[in-house]
């Protein structure tokens, strides 16, 4: 208690001494120099600590220094990020307001990524939604939900969801523990039941109070978790305050307890005051909806990955009918195909164009009135007559068939006279007079592609007739003879007539016709020796021949030795003499195209 | 919107739920009462212009079957407590149950009914019950649930007490 220094330093102190003080100004001096003397330094640091709160400035840089690390340290408690909301709300609203520009660049490397991470799920759920809806009116199991809703008079989409639904929160009330008082209750969409909330809350708060009582050891906190009803379940979690009961549809796993556990937890720490002071108005309340509809959760069967296998039957019946459109158009294809084959190969039709379009084929051409009917034709393929238009414009065909029966019923020969045409040379042969041959010769040439009428038989289709039966005709000879092997008497007959027959036609058309006796040898021997023995057999049936009456044909031996065997390659059948018959004056004595003509 | 818990407790046979029946349509079955001991209605109304949305808990009459279960009448805001007006030891037994309801939640708002006011010529309460009641500041009101009479002043007394 020393005094020597208060006089000094009392003055200065004196404007922060207490006002109550007035009356008694030295004793309240004496008072603060007291207080000096005894705490001077800690008064000093109250003094100062006392100016560090009320001095803004201050106070803000103390605070300032820790608001990082209180932040970190109270980072995982909720409360912080829901005191912070409106405060960042509010700034970025204000933010943007100012210049969106910035809060746009800020955000633009995310936003790509967001979009495509959305535009994704969405897509994935349209596909999910397309597979569902097929599946749900296409498959077997879908008939039988409807037979299902039918019979038990539900609706068809709760029968779906019954069969499709793993799990699914129906509804969630939020109830005040003490009162049973409804605070809050949200449903899912679709739930068609409707249910008195406040009722369903008050029963549920007496149940659970009814078996607490009955069954929970007294004191001890127990509570009813779970109520079972046919396919629904009624979870209930329970706070301080409030109690959480979800109506579940199905099997809910483990994790949604945990949910809504967090979801009680979380409306706790927002509204724990308004909860324990509740006194029946619900309208402070009003947010906790939007807690609780997070809850509303569902999660649907796992449908295999890919294709459900009502898709895949739908598809596979797809390429079942391509398929089998294919195939018969193919088939289709290769009637028409042979149609228009035979169409072609017919004489006096000509087909200039053809296609097909929309299952209808269609065809233009030339057709001789004397040829065949190509509907006769089209009849004897497995064509649907339908499906054929057809465009037939009439022409005269020039073939030697067609000409000769144009030129019967122009001419009208008698019935004894035959008419037949080569190389636009009308023959008639047989008795005629001579009125008709005059008249017949005038109007012949009006034919097309008749240059001249001629009586008697046509040399070229005598022989047409003959050459290949005098052609095929084979002499056969031992082997180094120069001798017919015996036993040939009846094709040399044969023979002898055919050309007889050939040298009259000849005589008839007035014109020389050259027949090859052709030797032949076998491989034995020297080529030359092969050469005579050859020469020396056509010879030889060259003179047979003369001596059997056959005149009037040039008949020129020749040699072939064993050069040009026949086809059969067995060295008896080479030795041989066989014919080949030339017409001189025609341009194209070669058989095989003359084999056509004669038709 | 105002929500609030009232109880309707008395002895057995007193007419609790003739009384519930007459006030208000009854959705949940009866059953819950002989079962559970308790069944809870609805009733809304307006007290003045303030809209009150009554939560009713029917608790079963305390007997020898079936003991009131105290867990019920927690959160009440308020109570009827029901005499039947021909017998005289429901009385008795109601200030019982007021000791029990108190003893539960505290002091709260009620009204005590004087039940089956229609059989005045049975009548079994001391004439003067009722003056001497309400000089304690108690709602006493004679109702009956057969005629009806009293039974909506009987709830909305009470709401108006526990309002104010």
């Amino acid at each position: 208690m020393a005094e020597p220094t208060a006089d000094s330093e009392g003055s200065e102190a004196a404007p922060r001494a207490s006002p109550a003080a007035d009356g008694n100004g030295s004793a309240s001096d004496d008072l603060f120099e007291l207080r000096r003397l005894l705490m001077g330094p800690e008064h000093e640091r109250v003094l100062d600590l006392q100016d560090r709160f009320d001095d803004p400035v201050r106070l803000a840089s103390d605070v300032g220094r820790v608001l990082p690390e209180s932040l970190i340290l109270r980072g995982q408690d909720p409360a912080v990020s829901r005191a912070l909301a409106p405060a960042v709300e509010e700034a970025l609203q204000a933010s943007v307001r100012a210049n969106p520009q910035t809060l746009a660049d800020a955000l633009f490397p995310v936003m790509g990524p967001a979009i495509r991470k959305y535009l994704t799920e969405a897509l994935a759920g349209m596909l999910e939604g397309l597979n569902r809806a097929l599946e749900h009116s296409f498959s077997p199991a879908s008939l039988g939900w409807r037979w299902e809703a039918m019979r038990t008079g539900k609706p068809f989409a709760e029968i779906v969801l019954l069969h499709t639904v793993l799990y699914r929160v129906e509804q969630v009330f939020l109830i005040h523990r003490q009162t049973g008082l409804l605070l809050q209750h949200v449903t899912a969409e679709d739930i068609a039941e409707q249910v008195d909330a406040d009722m369903v809350s008050g029963m549920l708060t007496a149940i659970r109070d009814f078996v607490q009582d009955s069954f929970g050891k007294p004191g001890s906190g127990d509570s009813v978790e779970e109520l079972r009803v046919g396919e629904r379940v009624v979870w209930v979690e329970q706070s301080p305050h409030a109690i959480l009961a979800a109506v579940i549809r199905g099997a809910p796993p483990k994790d949604l307890r945990i949910s809504l556990q967090t979801t009680l937890e979380g409306i706790h720490a927002r509204f724990g005051s308004e909860l324990e002071e509740f006194q029946g108005d619900t309208a402070p309340l009003a947010p906790i909806r939007e807690y609780l509809e997070p809850c509303l959760l569902s999660q649907y069967r796992e449908k295999n990955q890919g294709i459900s296998p009502t898709l895949a039957g739908v598809l596979v019946l797809i390429a079942l009918l391509l398929g089998w459109w294919g195939f018969s158009s193919l088939r289709e294809g290769r009637r028409w195909a042979d149609y228009l084959h035979r169409l072609e190969a017919e004489p006096g039709v000509v087909v200039i164009s053809q296609g097909t379009r929309w299952g209808t084929h269609s065809v233009i051409g030339l057709r001789d009135p004397l040829s065949r009917d190509p509907l006769e034709i089209l009849s004897e393929t497995d064509l649907n007559p339908d499906k054929v238009v057809s465009r037939w414009e009439p022409y005269q065909a020039l073939l030697p068939r067609f000409i000769v029966l144009r030129a019967r019923a122009l001419l009208q020969p008698p019935p004894e006279v035959t008419l037949s045409f080569s190389n636009g040379v009308l023959y008639a042969r047989g008795p005629v007079d001579a009125a008709w041959l005059a008249e017949a010769g005038r109007l012949a040439k009006l034919l097309p592609g008749v240059i001249l009428f001629q009586r008697g038989e046509a040399l070229e289709s005598s022989l047409d007739r003959l050459r290949p039966e005098i052609e095929n005709c084979k002499l056969r000879f031992p082997s180094n003879e120069i001798q017919l092997q015996p036993g040939q008497e009846e094709i040399w007959q044969r023979l002898v007539t055919h050309l007889r027959e050939v040298a009259a036609a000849a005589a008839a058309a007035g014109r020389p016709v050259r027949v090859e006796v052709r030797g032949h040898a076998d491989s034995s021997g020297t080529s030359e020796g092969n050469l005579k023995l050859s020469l020396d057999r056509a010879t030889l049936v060259r003179e047979l021949l003369l001596a059997d009456g056959v005149a009037g044909l040039e008949l020129e031996a020749q040699g072939l030795g064993s050069q040009r065997a026949a086809a059969d390659r067995s060295s008896a059948a080479e030795r041989l003499v066989t014919f080949r018959i030339v017409l001189p004056s025609t341009k194209e004595p070669a058989p095989q195209s003359k084999a056509k003509e004669p038709r | 919107m105002i929500q609030k818990k009232i109880c309707m407790i008395g002895a057995s046979a007193v007419g609790k739920t003739s009384l519930v029946a007459r006030y208000i349509r009854n959705d949940f079955s009866e059953k819950y009462h002989s079962s559970m001991g308790v069944k809870v209605d609805k009733k809304p109304l307006k007290v003045g212009d303030q809209e009150v949305e009554l939560m009713l808990w029917d608790i079963y009459g305390d007997d020898e079957f079936q003991k009131l279960r105290t867990s019920y009448l927690r959160g009440s805001a308020g109570y009827l407590l029901v005499v039947d007006g021909t017998r005289r030891s429901t009385l008795d037994k109601a200030m019982e149950l007021k000791g029990t309801m108190e003893q539960a939640v505290g002091v709260v708002p009620f009204v005590l009914v004087l039940n089956k006011a229609d059989l005045t010529e049975a009548w079994d309460l001391p004439a003067d019950l009722e003056t001497r009641m309400q000089a304690e500041g108690w709602l006493v009101l004679r109702s009956s649930a057969k005629t009806g009479a009293g039974v909506e002043d009987a709830f909305a007394g009470l709401a108006s007490r526990m309002l104010r």
